[in-house]
């Protein structure tokens, strides 16, 4: 075995310059698969250190088609937990933003409102202090409560108690208020604990049972663990069979909710698992180029020791023994291609790291890092890469006709199977790479315009911030409200400032939805119809440069005790009222509460894309009421300036403290960097799919070059014979087009096929791609047909410049 | 007139390792229509290269090569392949026919060059030169599937069906055993007969002698001409 090695190794050493090829390929390819299926593993596959972990189940509502994170009615799961008999615990939280202050300095954190049950199926355990019991909660809630929060302790993260509390080892039993309440701090994490996501301030809570349907109010996740014998497929089914039943009683509110159950990881995901599956597909088709290629260069090598074999062969070496000393030589360039790939790989994840902080998205276990579960997967593929680029060159050698390889009399064309070979390895070089580059040019399109979408106005020189009005000072809309008005005369006073405005929500971010009632119509569908929901100052359309088109903007008069008033999209309207104004009609937010008040439209406003700028979500529609008339405790706050926008960054900060310091403002971005990390995931993908594409396009070009180099130059020969026949170089050239053209039509339509259903899969989920599928399509196949025709006519073009003599005589 | 080949001092020249190796040196050769041409000579004496010149498969260093009156030496590649196409017919020591064509197709191809010829004239001419073969009864067959001898048949009649002016024979015997050796150059012989100008290089001294003129070289020059038709006859 020693023996063979330092055969190989010498070998290679010979040979610097196909070494050297093979190695760079190898470690580009190995380097990127590497670095996808760390970040896909990351993304969806993740083994997480929680007790039992295939066993966890986080259950969300599916609305409309929608995948969400929460969004179960706290009705439906109480339905749902009094029934179901295939999970051992079925328990809830909702994710919600917290803020600690000790009257001194307030901070904003990810937090969750989490049934102690639920708390303790993530498995954490407590550095200081202890975890939450039942009795920590002193009443349940019901889901129109203001407030959850019936508890007074909270457990705060290993990184509020170093950050906030300076490692103080006295934290527990210290009191602190959590969104204006006072709790006590039972204990610290563990240090790395941050579930259901990335929180980092827990306080218990617990779900009433026997709730009302169709309340709305508060919505939760969903924790479960599996009985140790029920699969999540049998589980999500039986889970199903209650959401029907659900639909058929309460038709108005639960038509078309269902809910969804996946673990842990693939939650994060939410509708995006597709953008999963697509890398994995693109990383395959790349590692697919990346072996073809690493294949074809083995196999040229193996045939040119096809002399060496055969007199191995002829002195008796056994042919196991020839594979595997073949095989070895593929090994060792793998190895050091995967060497260096794992580099790469770690480096690449080194740079995405911040890109996904910037984004503002994540979980706490999206670390970007090689861990031991990445270099596992790291030793697969180099393992797998290694087999399958070197065992069919080494069986392909070894299986050769000794006797007739020693004579070495043959003449003539180069064999059929070998023919057939270079067929099959050049057509899917081009439809994998003519996949990957229609995919990689719609997502450009689609990306770019993403990020430059008319949103509906401009949102340039716009500062924005959030807030909470949850301490007791701020019960209700007018003290809100009034906090508000405070806020914003305060800010308009201050230079640089030009405008200054707040909402519940800005466009480019979800709000709210929710279902609208329409006075004197009959429901459509059973269901009412779903809208955003947002409650702005009245300067908010003027704010932002966006005109009213019909009736009228809000103004003082619109206060607490005066007429509610409501103003609706222009979709909104067109859609309810296509042939009649809807001025003056009246709707309502709560359909199922006789208590709520009808509001009357007031103005229609042009359309905003609260959404996603792309699919469906870009045409929802929206309906706006005054703060003056509802105002929750969050908000934005948001100001205008013509300079650059950051450089308010202080002024904001310490002109909210001036008017109230309890009440800190976080998650403070300019409008634009809002917008563009809404997108964000999707540069991402975008800037891979840039990488992919180039890189299939070197690839392909590289392998179809080597690939059709090699078979005219086996063919040079028969071109010989063919000259001598009286052939000239245009009747050569027109055989090798005409043979080619079979391979790259092969190629091109199988391709653009793919390139097809892969666009088709994603547009509208993603972005909106299919308008760009032709002229995109068109593209690729004339620069992989130029491609291709350059790497069969090149290497004729050398062939054909021997003489016909020279090439008769070619060995 | 009545030469076919006209070759006057021509020199053949290789570049090997910046050393040049003069393959051939003044060759003065006439060769004319209806005769039968051996060239023979040991290893290494020139041979192949004459013949390849003869053949338009190379280009002389230096002299002039008038084929059917016409002066080769300012042809161009294209023009040269064409002069192959029409005026000389090919038979290789190793048959050098094209694996993945069948034999119909392996005569067809130097008729698929030209542009003058309809497919009804070029069925006929390749059914033609496969019956003077004698195999017409393979023409489905692909190479592999016959002996040396029946491919080397098939090589002859690839290169009378474009009727030439003359077939150069590069050792057409070589790679045969005896009876099928015989065979051919019975072919060779009958073609001769029927008024075809051969010219044949070989080292087989039976072979050489039962040509109507034997050419000898060594080293690059000629060292003998003998004309043997009143011998052969």
């Amino acid at each position: 075995m020693f023996r063979d090695i330092k055969y190989a190794w010498r070998l290679l050493l010979k040979t610097p310059s196909f070494t050297g090829i093979t190695v760079v390929v190898l470690a580009i390819g190995l380097g990127l698969s590497i670095y996808m299926f760390s970040i896909i593993n990351m993304l969806a596959y993740k083994q997480l250190d929680i007790p039992h972990y295939e066993r966890l189940v986080m259950v969300d509502a599916v609305v409309d088609g929608m995948e969400n994170q929460g969004n179960v009615y706290a009705h439906d799961y109480d339905y749902m937990k009094q029934r179901q008999q295939s999970f051992a615990e079925f328990s809830a939280y909702i994710s919600i933003s917290l803020s600690l202050s000790n009257g001194k300095e307030a901070q904003r954190y990810e937090g969750a409102f989490i049934e102690p049950k639920a708390f303790s199926l993530f498995g954490g355990h407590a550095h200081l202090g202890r975890t939450f019991i039942d009795s920590d909660v002193k009443k349940a809630f019901i889901d129109t409560e203001r407030n959850p929060d019936h508890s007074d302790v909270v457990i705060i993260s290993y990184q509020v108690w170093q950050d906030y509390y300076n490692k103080n080892k006295d934290v527990i039993g210290k009191t602190v208020q959590v969104n204006g309440k006072v709790h006590t701090v039972i204990g610290v994490m563990n240090e790395g604990f941050a579930y259901p996501r990335n929180q980092s301030v827990w306080v218990p809570i617990k779900v009433a049972a026997n709730q009302k349907a169709g309340q709305g109010g508060w919505q939760v996740s969903i924790v479960a663990q599996l009985k140790p014998n029920i699969s999540l497929p049998a589980a999500q089914q039986e889970l199903m069979t209650y959401s029907k039943e659900l639909t058929a009683k309460y038709p108005e509110s639960n038509t078309n909710v269902s809910v969804h159950s996946r673990t842990l990881v693939q939650m994060m995901m939410d509708n995006s698992m597709m953008i999963v599956y697509l890398l994995t597909g693109a990383t395959i088709f790349i590692m697919a180029l990346v072996i073809t290629n690493v294949g074809n260069l083995m196999l040229a090598r193996a045939m040119e020791r096809s002399k060496e074999v055969a007199i191995r062969s002829a002195l008796g070496a056994p042919r196991s023994r020839i594979i595997r000393q073949m095989l070895l030589e593929t090994i060792i360039i793998c190895l050091i291609g995967g060497f260096f790939g794992v580099i790469l790989a770690g480096w690449g994840l080194d740079i995405t790291r911040p890109l996904f902080q910037t984004f503002g998205i994540g979980a706490s276990w999206w670390t970007f890092n090689l861990g031991a579960e990445e270099l596992a997967i790291a030793a697969w593929i180099i393992f797998f890469t290694s087999l399958l680029t070197g065992l069919l060159p080494a069986i392909k050698a070894s299986n050769s006709d000794i006797n007739r390889t020693l004579r070495d009399g043959t003449r003539g064309a180069k064999s059929k199977s070998s023919a057939k070979l270079t067929k099959v390895l050049v057509s899917s070089e081009i439809f994998l790479s003519c996949a990957l580059l229609i995919l990689a040019g719609v997502m450009i399109f689609g990306v770019n315009d993403a990020l430059n979408a008319d949103y509906g106005f401009k949102s340039k020189g716009i500062l924005s911030a959030r807030f909470a009005l949850n301490t007791d000072d701020y019960k209700n809309t007018v003290t809100r409200n009034l906090y508000h008005q405070r806020l914003i005369q305060a800010l308009m006073k201050e230079p640089g400032i030009e405008n200054a405005t707040s909402a519940s929500a800005l466009p480019g971010r979800s709000s709210g939805r929710q279902s609208i009632q329409i006075e004197d119509m009959a429901n459509q569908d059973k269901q009412y119809p779903r809208s955003y929901f947002m409650t702005i100052s009245k300067n908010y359309f003027e704010f932002l440069g966006v005109p009213i088109l019909e009736g009228r903007a809000f103004n003082d008069n619109d206060a607490i005790d005066s007429l509610p008033v409501v103003i609706i999209s222009a979709n909104f309207a067109k859609k309810f009222w296509p042939n009649s104004s809807a001025i003056g009609k009246r709707i309502k937010t709560e359909p199922n509460n006789p208590e709520s008040e009808w509001l009357t439209i007031v103005g229609i406003s042009k359309h905003l894309i609260h959404s996603q700028p792309f699919g469906d979500e870009q045409f929802r529609p929206a309906i706006y009421v005054p703060n003056s008339q509802l105002a929750y405790q969050y908000q934005y706050i948001a100001i205008k300036t013509s300079l650059d926008p950051y450089q308010l960054q202080k002024t904001l900060i310490d002109t909210a403290a001036k008017v109230d310091s309890n009440i800190p403002l976080y998650n403070m971005f300019s409008l634009s960097d809002r917008l563009e990390h809404r997108v964000g995931a999707m540069v991402f993908v975008g800037k891979i799919f840039i990488i992919f594409g180039a890189l299939s396009l070197i690839l392909a070009a590289a392998g179809i070059y080597g690939i059709m180099s090699r078979s005219v130059t086996q063919r040079t020969q028969e071109f010989g014979v063919r000259r001598a026949l009286g052939a000239i170089d245009k009747d050569i050239y027109q055989l090798l087009l005409k043979q080619g053209l079979t391979m790259l039509f092969a190629g091109i339509s199988v391709g653009a096929i793919l390139g097809y259903l892969a666009v088709n899969m994603l547009s509208g989920v993603l972005l909106t791609l299919s308008g760009y599928y032709p002229a995109v399509t068109i593209a690729v196949l004339s620069t992989i047909s130029v491609t291709f025709i350059a790497a069969t006519l090149i290497p004729a073009f050398k062939v054909l410049k021997l003489e016909p003599n020279s090439a008769l005589r070619y060995e | 007139m009545n030469s076919i080949i006209e070759l006057n001092s021509i020199d053949k020249s290789f570049l090997t390792d910046e050393v040049e190796t003069l393959a051939l040196s003044s060759i003065v050769l006439t060769i004319n229509k209806g005769e039968f041409v051996s060239i023979t000579g040991p290893s290494g004496c020139g041979k192949s290269t004459l013949l390849s010149l003869l053949g338009l498969l190379d280009t002389a260093s230096q002299g002039q090569f008038v084929l059917n009156g016409q002066d080769t030496s300012e042809l161009s590649k294209n023009e040269r392949a064409k002069i192959r196409n029409k005026e000389i017919g090919f038979i290789f020591q190793s048959f050098n026919l094209i694996s993945d064509l069948d034999v119909y197709e392996n005569v067809e191809l130097p008729l698929t060059y030209r542009k003058d010829l309809s497919e009804a004239e070029i069925k006929t001419r390749v059914n033609d030169a496969l019956a003077k073969v004698d195999m017409g009864h393979r023409n489905k067959h692909f190479p592999s599937q016959l002996s040396g001898g029946q491919q080397q048949r098939v090589a002859i009649a690839r290169a009378l069906a474009g009727s030439p002016s003359i077939l150069l024979a590069d050792e057409p015997t070589g790679n045969l055993d005896s009876k099928n050796a015989q065979m051919v150059m019975d072919l060779l012989h009958a073609l001769h007969k029927e008024g075809a100008t051969i010219c044949m290089v070989t080292h087989d001294q039976h072979c050489a002698d039962s040509a109507s003129r034997r050419i000898s070289l060594f080293d690059g020059r000629v060292v003998e001409d003998t004309n043997l038709s009143n011998q052969a006859a």
